[in-house]
């Protein structure tokens, strides 16, 4: 009977199957909707549960951090924004402007034509996993895989020899007690952050510690980086939406402050008249 | 039958690829199919992040390689930056012109 | 003194044609009817020392070119044949010169006109003092072209310059024939002058000239291309259509170009190139025919039309189908003097109607012409002489001049001959016919006219009468005088060896001994022509009408000039104009102009125009473009990487 393939794949591959088909169909759906269907609301909607379900991949792939921040960020903060300007806006049910059919095809030819160059290099170059779980594809196989090899091993050595060493350190470390001097403090933070990095080569982290390990230290610029552009993004907002009302009163504390030169400042005993 | 399961499971790196890539070429569709509103414009970008994003997290659960989804985290941050600035440059439009319809917006042209 | 004659004629077309705007008309007729009565005299007086004296000789005045061994020079030969001719145009010319100044005396651009003229005198006169063929080719061309300009000389005239056109085009056609044999010739003989090819004619006989593999005996060959040329230029059947309607020009200009020089050029060439065609028996039949067909055409044609100037012409086509059919009889001599006869009194029968015109203010119509004999008695007595001249009436000059071929017809006992005989009898009929019936229904009865152009109706003016008078005492005089002359027992004397003609030819000489009712029957057939036309249209007037009735699809026939016309329209005109329509539109407006400049134009702003649509100013029509763009890229990197 044709179920009798399934006995091929253990539970957890089913389940991932299921699972994937599921989230994956609705993301496709619903990000079709987006884009036709004539309620803005409902288009705004519709991307929310797009997201729901990538989050729902990204958890599945292991990477429920990003998949939760998935959820906060953008359904939280960018899908509520887009929600709060359809509603504040004028946004009626426009008619759709004619679209002609030729337009139409000749749109639908290049984005197919940009599908399958996209899925072209999935196709024709099947991805191949070595045995260091390291991807690599065909064509750079062979020439790589040598050099990478004994990088690899070698690396694999001197890690070995690394993260024995710290644990020594840190099985020491943790016998005395641990007040002491700052640098004291910071050597066992280093202490802990090279048995926390050792401890994810093993896998033995969670991913939220993975990750903040990873970008508080190499990629720290471009995270204090992306944080300037945080803020510059709300200044620009601000900049640009802002505007003068004639019709409201507003207070200039400065001008008030340099209107009239009698004004002075007095200190007045309580009880005591000026 | 049989082997139509066979492709789909188990799920693979191409699967995630297949994915991400029929949800960047939506968004593009989106982008330039799209004769309603602008809001959807900023959405089918969004679109496009996400894909972008989705890439990067199979590449790097299928490499074991943490910094793809460094690389996400860095593309979220972005995309809020940028919806930030579209949606307020769609509001003052709008305040200045009153219509945000596609067909009303065509000041560029030469 | 010689030289001056062709000279003196191109001079004045230069100077009234340069000067034509500031010179007035009178001027311009008295430069050039000087020069020309200048160059008749010099002319009759070289024709006569020629006669008298014997004086021959050949004037080179410049050199032409020299390619290879072909060496062409300008030069005058100076014998029997062509100053006879040049004598005829001569005076033929100047008599019409003078006649222009009163018929002509309203028009606007008369120096133009005269200058046309005088031009056309030049070149008929290189065209017969030529001693070789290309010379006498640029004269043969020269005169095609001025008789364009002469035809069309009325251009606003739509008809005018259609038949200018017309006549031109026909042309053309001979003169590519004409070509063709000067091309032959130069392939057989290796030279182009006279004397060189007929003095090596009797090394090449029998040799063959071989065209994309088909043979052709030379002499044949040569002369039949010769004598296409004379077929386009002497209007014999086939090329004949023009003639008609050339008659579209001002009569002073059918007169000349018409009657006495232009279309006798093509008889003057035959005569000239007796050297080459005496050698040629198929040749000879073949213009026999074709002269024989002519004659008898013409005729046919002629007792139908109601144009008085078209009679005339169909009359001089007819004429000139004598002539030829008398070359083909090797009977050059009786050729020429039946040109050097009608010259005579073809022009003076043009010159009289184109007074009868000018008096009737341009009507042609012989219907609606009659009972003028009161009113133009001279001009009446002129026809007169002029018709009798055309019957062949003894005393009169063409009665010699065509009794002498017909009788060389019968005396030539070969087929060809006694066909030429019968058909050449029967155009005598026609010919008196139709002459007698020009001129009861111009000048008999009562006037058919309106009555406004009763009092306009004058004898015409001295400057017109004069040449008249003078071309009637031709046509009655040089007939008798110089026939002894011209086809007389000693005529081997008068023309030496301008005429080449073979011994075995005897046509000309046995027609002095021919029977007495080989004699007595072309004149009798005349009386009875002129009887048949006076009992048609003087007596039973109403025969003609009901003969027409009776006979009608003959009388269509004949009425429609034998269908050549429709015939050539179907045939070639039509093709051709349809060849130039599709060239016009589909090669020159469509390919040419639309890669030229219409089409760079047109691209240039329909390329601007479409690339324009791209700056839509909508966003999304930009980022289409850039997708594009990665579709693109990404191709090329998935090429690569296959």
């Amino acid at each position: 009977m044709p179920f009798a393939i399934l006995n091929e794949f253990s539970p957890f591959e089913l389940t991932e199957g299921v699972i994937f088909s599921i989230f994956a169909t609705i993301i496709i759906a619903c990000a079709l909707g987006v884009i036709t269907v004539r309620n803005p609301v409902y288009a705004v909607l519709l991307l929310v549960i797009a997201f729901f379900s990538s989050a729902a991949l990204f958890v599945m792939q292991g990477a429920e951090f990003l998949g939760l921040l998935l959820v906060i960020v953008y359904v939280g903060a960018i899908a509520v924004l887009f929600l709060f300007v359809v509603m504040m806006l004028d946004i009626r049910f426009v008619a759709r402007a004619k679209l002609q059919r030729k337009h139409l095809q000749l749109a639908l030819l290049v984005a197919g034509l940009l599908l399958f160059e996209l899925l072209a290099v999935v196709i024709i170059d099947q991805p191949r996993e070595r045995a260091d779980n390291k991807l690599t594809t065909s064509a750079s196989q062979v020439t790589a895989s040598q050099a990478t090899a004994n990088q690899v091993s070698a690396n694999q050595v001197s890690s070995s020899q690394v993260a024995a060493s710290q644990v020594a350190a840190s099985k020491k470390m943790i016998a005395k007690p641990t007040v002491g001097l700052v640098k004291d403090i910071l050597a066992k933070k280093i202490r802990e952050e090279e048995l926390a990095r050792e401890e994810a080569a093993k896998g033995l982290l969670d991913n939220t510690t993975e990750l903040g390990l990873l970008v508080y230290s190499e990629y720290l610029v471009i995270f204090e980086i992306a944080g300037l552009l945080l803020l510059l993004a709300m200044l620009g907002a601000i900049v640009l939406t802002h505007r003068k009302r004639d019709d409201v009163l507003r207070q200039n504390i400065s001008t008030q402050h340099t209107r009239d030169e009698k004004a002075r400042l007095v200190d007045i005993e309580p009880r005591s008249g000026v | 039958m049989p082997s139509l399961l066979s492709s789909l499971l188990p799920v693979s790196l191409a699967h995630y690829l297949f994915l991400s890539t029929s949800l960047f070429v939506i968004g593009l569709i989106g982008l330039f199919l799209n004769r309603r509103h602008v809001i959807v414009i900023l959405m089918s970008v969004e679109l496009l992040f996400l894909a972008a994003s989705m890439n990067f997290i199979a590449f790097s659960a299928a490499l074991g390689d943490l910094s793809g989804q460094v690389f996400a985290l860095f593309i979220l941050a972005t995309a809020a930056a940028e919806v930030t600035i579209g949606l307020a440059i769609l509001v003052v439009y709008y305040r200045n012109r009153a219509s945000i319809a596609i067909h009303d917006i065509s000041d560029l042209k030469g | 003194m010689i030289v001056a004659i062709p000279l003196l004629p191109l001079f004045a077309s230069i100077i009234v044609g340069l000067f034509s705007r500031r010179m007035g008309a009178a001027l311009a007729l008295f430069i050039t009817c000087l020069f020309m009565i200048i160059a008749s005299i010099l002319a009759i007086s070289l024709f006569l020392s020629v006669a008298l004296r014997g004086f021959e000789t050949t004037i080179t005045l410049a050199p032409w070119f020299t390619v290879g061994n072909l060496s062409i020079a300008w030069a005058m030969q100076v014998d029997t044949l062509s100053s006879v001719m040049m004598a005829i145009v001569c005076v033929v010319s100047t008599l019409v010169h003078i006649y222009s100044a009163g018929y002509m005396q309203d028009d606007a651009s008369l120096p133009r006109f005269m200058a046309y003229l005088s031009l056309f005198t030049f070149f008929m006169l290189a065209l017969v003092s030529a001693n070789n063929l290309l010379q006498m080719f640029f004269g043969w061309e020269g005169v095609g072209l001025a008789s364009y300009l002469l035809i069309g000389y009325w251009h606003h005239k739509d008809s005018a310059a259609r038949a200018g056109v017309k006549a031109f085009l026909v042309n053309r056609i001979g003169d590519f024939g004409f070509v063709l044999g000067i091309c032959a010739t130069y392939k057989m003989f290796g030279s182009l002058n006279f004397s060189e090819i007929f003095a090596m004619v009797p090394d090449v006989l029998g040799e063959e000239l071989v065209i994309f593999n088909w043979r052709f005996e030379a002499i044949t060959a040569i002369s039949l291309l010769l004598f296409v040329g004379a077929m386009g230029k002497s209007a014999q059947l086939g090329l004949h259509v023009w003639l008609p309607d050339a008659m579209e020009g001002p009569t002073p200009v059918s007169a000349l170009i018409h009657a006495a020089t232009m279309v006798t050029a093509g008889v003057f060439m035959l005569c000239r190139m007796s050297g080459l065609f005496e050698y040629s028996e198929t040749a000879l039949a073949t213009i026999t025919l074709f002269g024989a067909a002519t004659a008898f055409f013409a005729a046919s044609v002629a007792i139908t039309q109601n144009d008085l100037k078209r009679v005339i012409a169909y009359s001089t086509c007819s004429q000139l189908g004598y002539m030829v059919l008398a070359v083909g009889l090797s009977a050059y001599s009786a050729a020429m003097f039946h040109l050097t006869t009608h010259a005579f009194f073809k022009a003076l029968l043009f010159l009289a109607a184109g007074s009868l015109i000018h008096a009737l203010s341009g009507e042609q119509d012989m219907k609606r012409m009659g009972g003028l004999r009161s009113m133009m008695p001279l001009t009446y007595l002129l026809f007169w002489v002029g018709v009798l001249s055309l019957a062949g009436i003894p005393i009169f000059s063409g009665y010699y001049s065509k009794d002498i071929i017909l009788e060389s017809a019968w005396a030539s006992h070969t087929i060809v001959g006694q066909v030429a005989f019968l058909l050449g009898n029967i155009s005598v009929f026609l010919t008196a016919g139709y002459a007698t019936r020009m001129i009861i229904m111009s000048f008999h009865w009562l006037p058919r006219f309106e009555e406004k152009l009763m009092e306009r109706v004058h004898e015409s003016p001295p400057a017109m009468s004069i040449p008249l008078l003078l071309l009637a005492i031709g046509a009655i005089s040089s007939g008798f005088l110089l026939k002894d002359w011209f086809v007389g027992e000693g005529s081997g004397n008068f023309w030496r060896a301008s005429i080449f003609v073979e011994d075995y030819h005897t046509a000309l000489q046995d027609a002095h001994h021919s029977p007495r009712w080989v004699e007595v029957l072309p004149l009798f057939l005349s009386v009875l022509g002129i009887a048949a036309g006076f009992l048609c249209y003087q007596i039973f007037t109403s025969l003609p009408a009901r003969l027409a009735r009776i006979l009608r699809p003959i009388h269509q026939f004949l009425l429609e000039k034998w269908y050549f016309d429709k015939l050539y329209n179907l045939l070639f005109l039509r093709s051709a104009f349809s060849l130039a329509r599709a060239l016009w539109h589909g090669v020159d407006e469509k390919t040419i102009d639309a890669l030229g400049p219409d089409g760079i134009s047109t691209v240039a702003r329909r390329l601007g125009e479409r690339l324009r649509i791209m700056q839509s100013g909508y966003v999304y029509h930009y980022v289409f473009a850039i997708l594009i763009g990665v579709v693109v890229f990404g191709a090329f990197a998935i090429a690569q990487r296959l």
